[in-house]
């Protein structure tokens, strides 16, 4: 049985445990388990390794940065280091529904490099293990399977696992394409 | 990861080339082995080819270009042949290098084959030294005080080419040349500890005068001193020396009869008497008055300092507000006053409390802000003195260049004197790093088509041996490196020929062109050509190329030269990278940095007067058609710009690159100030138009515009965007000559613009004595001077050109930042016939009196005007 340490998104985790008692939750036996952060974009959820997480931010002001791909929303402050702030939702070809209510900055690191990534809403710390990303992850848009690690079925609520190198890394990424 | 996936792409379109390049070069080689020209070649594509390697961080493939340098080096100096089987272990390892092209995996195992092959071949010549295993870790200290010893020698051997009976020289080359062969012994690098103690014979004999300093021995110096390098650089890269001593050896020998080659190093006698005891104690135990310090670790430290400056300004706007809580609070109890008889009995004990608190917050207050004003100075300090510790002098640079220009005249066969001054002055390391190149370039060029041959300068009456002239100077924020050569200078009609019969422009386009715009043709893309760039000076670079990276240093680089006479190259550099002086301007709702060394003004423009001139938006300016370009849309930002200002003006800031002017419509001005440069992360490295980035005390980001890109971006539309001269607008008088004095460069480039755009003809003198001078050779029309300057002041220049009899009717108009009224008086008194005060300038204003004065009732081409300065 996971726990739920609390968090910002406490009332989503609750939904989440209730969800997950009404139903037969995937046990995780054997493989390790990891901790994940949990997220929304729209109505979907989406969870990332903490080992890649280094915080989370309310929205900054983000600095528009010109001829760049359309999905980096330009460039933000974090304790003197330039970041460059990500709409996770162009990258992953979701529609831009009604604005966030709470909208936050999920700063990673990958390879070294730091980047904001921009969410519209915080969950909070699931375990997971490898056995439990049973699911495939929802392949949106214009998101790629590289994108994912897998997904896992959290008592009602699909949750993708993002692959931060495989979306980080692709194609066009940085810079326009052709 | 990511990160070297970006550099990758990057460069890999670059590593192609130069690896098709060498493909390339090798079978032109293989058909003709003698064909110099394509080995040349070759080796400069193998070089570009490791240093993709070693910045990719593929130390097996870095490794391999490294012994295939060693390879082609072998051959250029003969010591073998190129034959078929080195062919093909060359094209076996232009294999390797496209597998990595393609799949970014290197392949040790074939690689490693492959280094095996070849390293006999180079072995059975080159002998492999490595240093004794307990000293390996003080490897990399070795090589960097070794590379003083070899950089001190060579200096010294070029003065010592000038001036050879100059012992203290001498004995400065033979200390270098004593301490690397300790240093070298102790590693257990004998066969260069050998090497180097050949060379102190030699040396000790000159000092003895048993030994003349002849050409030949300073060629056999020289050359050993290289091979000590060349050491070095494999050393560096390899921690195995490859020694190639021999030949240097029999050098040296055959100078002194009496010493065998063969000899063995005295390693363990005692050092000669020749030295002094002291001199002796002076080289084994340098004073420890230095460290080194890696520059990742000093730019850490520039970074910190800088991080500690935007906190301050953000303690400091606290600080503010806390001050403002505090006043607040004064008032607000001023004018309760708390009166006694409206407070009730049981409130006084926690009103008294109140007070007490409020003290306390006053006292707490005004104690911050002492203790921030003292953080601030010191944090300020710590910034300018962490800054100066990157400065270094350009002598680390300019003293490499002599030999340089040594080697190239010879090679070309012209007599040079090369002359350097202002190798003191001291700029940031990053640029000192990277200025060697387009140096390095320029000379070359000077050297090769700047200079005649000795025959063709007696011929056309010039001395034998020519002059180069390389001078660095500080003016305000900026350093000046002038290059200079009295050579033939540049046919600039040939210039025009060249680029139109290569397609570079139009005919039709460039007949109007004044001398200053055709020069500005040698740095276009494309422009060099095989039939004005030999094959030395046309080494994979063109003049775009050294505009290039002088402008990546945030520099520009200007020429002018005289036909026949000589050309002149001006490049200025910023002093550092690490901080710019930058307006902040508003657009679109961004802050936006533009470094000031970009800006020329800035202007309020009727919008009715920004209309389409040649088929784009300007205005004329001075007489000139400046192009307006709106920001937003330049940045690639789709909305519009925040609007006119009141009374239907636009505010523009006027721009500069080169000979490029535009005009960029902005939404408002928020000042000036000293910002420091970051980069805008790994990711965004090379983002078109945006220099860098910096952290506003708000904690917002704000972009820094890189103007040369954004102005040169489009060179065929901006090509047209050149400003001409207007001639229905401007009716150029060249009747009239004007003199302008002013010490101040920048006042005085103003002016001199100002007149000049108003069809005047001007020059130009910095004080009154050299106004004086100038008079004296010349008739002028009329004087603008200052008030302030050194040397002579304009009042007693005024009094001079009035007490003498040509110029007591010249017309002169006093420009002064002094307006008292004794000073207008004693102005007129001393005889000027007008006295304007700077800061109420008004360009209109001076033309119109200067206008007036020289019996002219109006000059036109005044379209707008100027807000600046």
């Amino acid at each position: 049985m996971p726990d739920f340490p609390s968090g910002p998104g406490k009332k989503i985790l609750e939904q989440i445990r209730r969800a997950q008692q009404n139903q037969h939750a995937p046990v995780a036996k054997d493989s390790p388990q990891q901790q994940y952060l949990s997220f929304r974009l729209n109505e979907e959820w989406y969870a990332l390794s903490v080992y890649q997480l280094v915080e989370v931010l309310p929205l900054p002001k983000i600095t528009r940065v010109p001829s760049v791909p359309d999905h980096i929303l330009g460039v933000m402050n974090l304790r003197g280091e330039v970041l460059s702030a990500i709409d996770l939702k162009k990258i992953l070809g979701l529609p831009q529904e009604t604005p966030a209510v709470t909208p936050s900055i999920v700063v990673v690191e990958e390879g070294g490099v730091r980047t904001g990534l921009l969410v519209d809403d915080i969950g909070d710390l699931v375990d997971l293990g490898l056995d439990d990303l049973t699911e495939e992850p929802l392949l949106t848009g214009k998101a790629q399977p590289a994108f994912f690690e897998g997904a896992a079925h959290w008592g009602g609520i699909l949750l993708s696992v993002i692959n931060l190198r495989g979306l980080l890394q692709a194609e066009g990424m940085y810079s326009p394409q052709g | 990861m990511t990160e070297d996936t970006d550099l990758f792409l990057t460069l890999k379109d670059d590593y192609r080339e130069a690896l098709e390049q060498f493909n390339d070069a090798l079978l032109r080689l293989e058909s003709d082995p003698e064909d110099r020209d394509s080995l040349d070649r070759a080796s400069r594509q193998l070089h570009n080819v490791k240093g993709f390697a070693n910045r990719m961080r593929a130390p097996k493939l870095g490794q391999l270009a490294h012994i295939f340098e060693d390879v082609l080096e072998a051959i250029s100096l003969g010591r073998f042949q190129f034959d078929e089987t080195l062919a093909n272990l060359l094209f076996k390892g232009i294999d390797l290098f496209v597998h990595y092209l393609r799949s970014r995996e290197v392949p040790s195992d074939k690689v490693a084959e492959l280094v095996e092959e070849i390293e006999p071949l180079l072995f059975t010549t080159i002998e492999a030294e490595s240093a004794a295993t307990d000293m390996e870790p003080l490897l990399p200290d070795f090589i960097a005080a070794a590379r003083d010893n070899v950089e001190a020698i060579n200096r010294g051997l070029s003065s010592l080419e000038k001036d050879p009976s100059n012992s203290e020289i001498i004995r400065e080359v033979y200390r270098n040349a004593h301490s690397l062969k300790g240093s070298a012994l102790t590693m257990g690098f004998e066969r260069m500890g050998k090497l180097a103690h050949y060379m102190e014979d030699v040396l000790r004999a000159i000092q003895k005068g048993q030994l003349p300093v002849t050409p030949k021995a300073c060629d056999a110096l020289f050359e050993t001193n290289d091979a000590l390098s060349v050491m070095l650089d494999t050393l560096a890269v390899s921690k195995r020396m490859k020694v190639d001593a021999e030949s240097s050896m029999k050098r040296l020998a055959s100078l002194l009869p009496d010493i065998e080659p063969e000899e063995e190093p005295r390693v363990a006698e005692p050092v000669r008497p020749v030295i002094e005891p002291s001199e002796v104690s002076a080289t084994t135990v340098p004073a420890v008055d230095s460290v080194r310090v890696s520059t990742a670790r000093l730019d850490e430290l520039i970074n910190l300092a800088g991080e500690a400056a935007i906190a301050q300004i953000r303690l400091a706007s606290e600080v503010d507000s806390l001050m403002r809580i505090r006043e607040s609070w004064q008032r607000l109890r001023l004018k309760e006053n708390f009166s006694q008889h409206s407070i009730l009995e049981s409130d006084v004990g926690s009103i008294n409390q109140f007070l007490e608190l409020g003290d306390s917050l006053e006292e707490t207050s005004r104690r911050l802000q002492e203790a921030a004003e003292n953080t601030s100075r010191h944090i300020e300090a710590l910034q300018h003195r962490s800054m100066e510790i990157r400065m270094l002098p350009l002598a680390l640079v300019f003293n490499t260049l002599p030999r340089a220009v040594r080697d190239l005249s010879r090679q070309f066969g012209k007599q040079v004197s090369f002359r350097v001054e202002g190798e003191r002055t001291t700029i940031d390391k990053r640029i000192l790093e990277q200025i060697g190149d387009p140096l390095i370039h320029l000379l070359r060029n000077a050297l090769d088509h700047g200079i005649e041959t000795p025959e063709v300068r007696r011929q056309s009456g010039k001395p034998e041996t020519a002059i180069i002239h390389l001078k660095a100077s500080q003016e305000g924020g900026k350093v000046l490196i002038t290059l200079t050569d009295d050579g033939q200078g540049i046919d600039h009609e040939r210039l025009k020929e060249i680029a139109i019969g290569k397609g570079l422009i139009d005919g039709d386009e460039v007949k109007d062109w004044t001398q200053a715009q055709l020069l500005e043709l040698i740095f276009l893309p494309g422009f060099s050509t095989s039939s004005l760039v030999t094959d030395v000076s046309g080494r994979g670079v063109g003049m775009d190329v050294v505009r290039a990276n002088v402008e990546r240093l945030k520099g520009q680089v200007e020429v002018t030269s005289e036909l026949g006479k000589k050309t002149k190259f001006v490049i200025s550099l910023p002093v550092t990278l690490a901080t710019v002086h930058a307006l902040m301007i508003q657009c679109a709702g961004e802050i936006l940095a533009i470094p000031t060394f970009s800006i020329t003004k800035t202007l309020q423009v009727p919008i009715h007067e920004i209309r389409p001139i040649q088929g784009r938006q300007a205005v004329v300016h001075q007489g000139e058609i400046l192009p307006i370009r709106s920001l937003v849309t330049s940045l690639g930002w789709d909305e519009e710009n925040g609007g006119p200002l009141a009374e239907g003006r636009a505010l523009v800031v006027v721009t500069q690159a080169g000979e490029r002017r535009v005009g960029f419509l902005i939404d408002d001005i928020l000042g000036e100030r000293e910002i420091v440069i970051k980069d805008l992360g790994s990711h965004l490295r090379k983002v078109s138009c945006v220099a860098g980035a910096t952290i506003l005390g708000s904690g917002e980001v704000a972009l820094i515009l890189d103007i040369p890109q954004l102005l040169w971006q489009k060179p065929v539309e901006v090509r047209q965007e050149w400003p001409e001269q207007l001639e229905e607008e401007v009716s150029p008088d060249r009747s009239h000559l004007i003199l302008v004095v002013e010490d101040q460069v920048v006042t005085r480039q103003m002016e001199k613009s100002i007149l000049e755009a108003a069809g005047f003809r001007v020059v130009t003198a910095e004080n009154g004595l050299d106004a004086l001078e100038k008079l004296r050779q010349q008739s002028f029309d009329l004087v603008v001077t200052d008030i302030l300057m050194p040397k002579m002041d304009g009042f007693t220049l005024t009094k001079e050109i009035r007490d003498n009899e040509r110029t007591k009717n010249l017309p002169v108009v006093v420009v002064t930042s002094m307006e008292r009224e004794a000073d207008k008086r004693r102005g007129l008194e001393v005889g000027a016939d007008a006295y304007l005060v700077k800061s109420s300038f008004d360009q209109r204003h001076l033309i119109d009196i200067i206008g007036n004065l020289l019996g002219k009732r109006r000059v036109k081409g005044q379209g707008t005007s100027g807000t600046g300065n």
